[in-house]
């Protein structure tokens, strides 16, 4: 099986403060991956370095064989795109600019992703809850056909059944040979759509395991999680 | 249509409200200044010099706000995702800010030979006012240009110095730093600049000096232009060009290796 995302040796520092040193990561294609670590601890980072949006970093980032920026962010679909858009700017525009700036944007897959999730075409994106522009956020990342998708945190602020429907449309609407990797603090919500976990603390990814292996060894992937900040605080 | 012209076909798009804003206000103008005229409550000098300072002012205005606006691209997810490489980015955004501006001079322009055309009494459009308006015209746009690009490599500059230093008082810092690279860059303008006026001063291009009325009145009577003077800001606009290219290259570099902020979660 190839792998979508190669990093070798990152390490990331910003005004004297190392937020990531000397990470190596290997994810195969068609996986769903949960990175997970206590707040603070790097997981959004990461997420803005493999999606391009942090660029200065030491080390090496391949994104299905590609290094140059351009070609790695034209393969990642990133919940964080929405971040700073414009705020009059309309759920149903948003969309429209998705599909014209983004050959692998399907509208049909987001219009129904959005009626799912319901989400109002004409609503303005600043008039739209927190929870509601998670979704917006989703909706606009799983209508992309990409071959990595980065889900950040997309059910913060979302209530129970809502975050059962997101759920959902990730299994539903994520291609198979698609590798997506999501972050939660929410683990037992996501434990079950987890075919690997990987684990940051200290600056570093500190484990990576298959999660099959860690329900096999009779353990949750949340307590598998939580062993390591058993007996020290945590990453704040 | 390639992916670069449909982002900078949307930029172009997204700005025409701004254009529609600032030309609407101007139109605005003139109609009221046409009815306090009609009144008798504004004389003829200040009826036709206002619109015509109020329009530069307008223009400078729409300018920073443009700059604005370019700036926003490289603090954005949004745009900063997109599968482009940086320095495609980099000059469709001052290309985006460049063209937005042309069309406000053209509508501004447009609207301002409307008016003219259409009031008795207006001041003389002779050919040669008008060649060496065109000639101002163009200069300006390239000087925009030039700050266009040069707004951005002091935004990037700042943001690369600042992330070297201790996360302590950032928002000071970055102000200050971007003041002082600001009137950095600014006054090597200048010293290019006065290359220039030497030149001038030692009689190889004596157009270069020329004067204009210094009140709003005597712009609306009368103002001479000197003949030649496309032919004498030649060298200006080449030096301003070889520069913007200069500097959009640095910006192209700067935007590939520089953070630009910490980006907030959505929602």
């Amino acid at each position: 099986m190839s792998n979508v995302l190669t990093i070798e040796n990152l390490t990331y520092r910003r005004n004297w403060k190392t937020i990531l040193t000397d990470v190596s990561l290997q994810l195969p294609a068609g996986q769903i991956i949960g990175l997970l670590g206590a707040n603070g601890a790097g997981k959004t980072t990461l997420m803005r370095l493999i999606a391009g949006s942090a660029v200065q970093f030491k080390g090496q980032i391949q994104v299905d064989g590609q290094t140059a920026m351009a070609r790695r962010k034209a393969s990642v679909s990133y919940t964080g795109q929405l971040t700073d858009i414009e705020p009059r700017w309309k759920v149903g525009q948003i969309a429209e600019l998705m599909a014209r700036l983004h050959p692998d944007f399907r509208m049909a897959d987001f219009l129904q992703l959005a009626d799912l999730l319901g989400l109002q075409q004409k609503q303005r994106f600043n008039r739209l809850s927190k929870g509601n522009q998670r979704k917006l956020a989703l909706a606009v990342t799983m209508a992309r056909r990409t071959q990595l998708y980065l889900l950040d945190e997309p059910f913060d602020g979302i209530d129970v059944m809502t975050r059962k429907a997101m759920l959902n449309s990730i299994v539903r609407w994520l291609p198979n040979a698609a590798t997506m990797v999501i972050s939660d603090h929410h683990v037992t919500d996501i434990d079950q759509l987890l075919d690997a976990v990987v684990v940051i603390k200290d600056q570093t990814i500190v484990a990576h395991a298959a999660a099959d292996e860690i329900r096999e060894g009779g353990q949750s992937i949340e307590s598998y999680f939580e062993q390591f900040y058993e007996g020290g605080e945590n990453d704040d | 249509m390639t992916k670069a012209s449909k982002v900078l076909g949307q930029l172009l798009g997204l700005r025409l409200k701004e254009i529609a804003g600032w030309l609407g206000l101007y139109v605005l103008l003139i109609l009221g200044l046409s009815a306090a005229y009609a009144l008798g409550w504004v004389d003829e000098g200040n009826y036709f010099g206002l619109p015509l300072s109020a329009m530069v002012f307008g223009l400078f205005a729409g300018f920073v706000r443009l700059a604005m606006l370019q700036e926003q691209l490289w603090t954005s997810n949004w745009w900063r995702l997109l599968p482009l490489p940086s320095w495609q980015l980099m000059v469709i955004g001052t290309l985006a800010t460049w063209l937005t501006q042309l069309m406000l001079w053209l509508g501004a322009g447009l609207i301002t030979a409307a008016w003219l055309t259409v009031v008795p009494g207006g001041p003389d459009l002779g050919a040669a006012n008008i060649q060496g308006g065109l000639v101002l015209v163009a200069l300006a746009l390239v000087v925009e240009l030039w700050f266009g690009a040069m707004i951005s490599t002091v935004h990037l500059l700042t943001e690369m110095i600042s992330d070297y230093l201790p996360d302590l008082r950032q928002k000071v810092v970055k102000v200050v730093l971007y003041a002082v690279l600001f009137v950095g860059l600014e006054w090597l303008l200048s010293g290019l600049f006065d290359l220039m006026w030497r030149l001038a001063a030692h009689g190889r291009h004596p157009e270069f000096s020329f004067s204009f009325g210094t009140s709003t009145a005597d712009w609306g009577t009368s103002v001479q232009i000197p003949a030649g003077i496309g032919q004498a800001f030649l060298p200006i606009f080449v030096l301003l060009g070889l520069g913007t290219i200069a500097l959009i290259c640095l910006n192209a570099y700067l935007l590939d290796h520089v953070e630009t902020k910490q980006p907030q979660q959505v929602g």
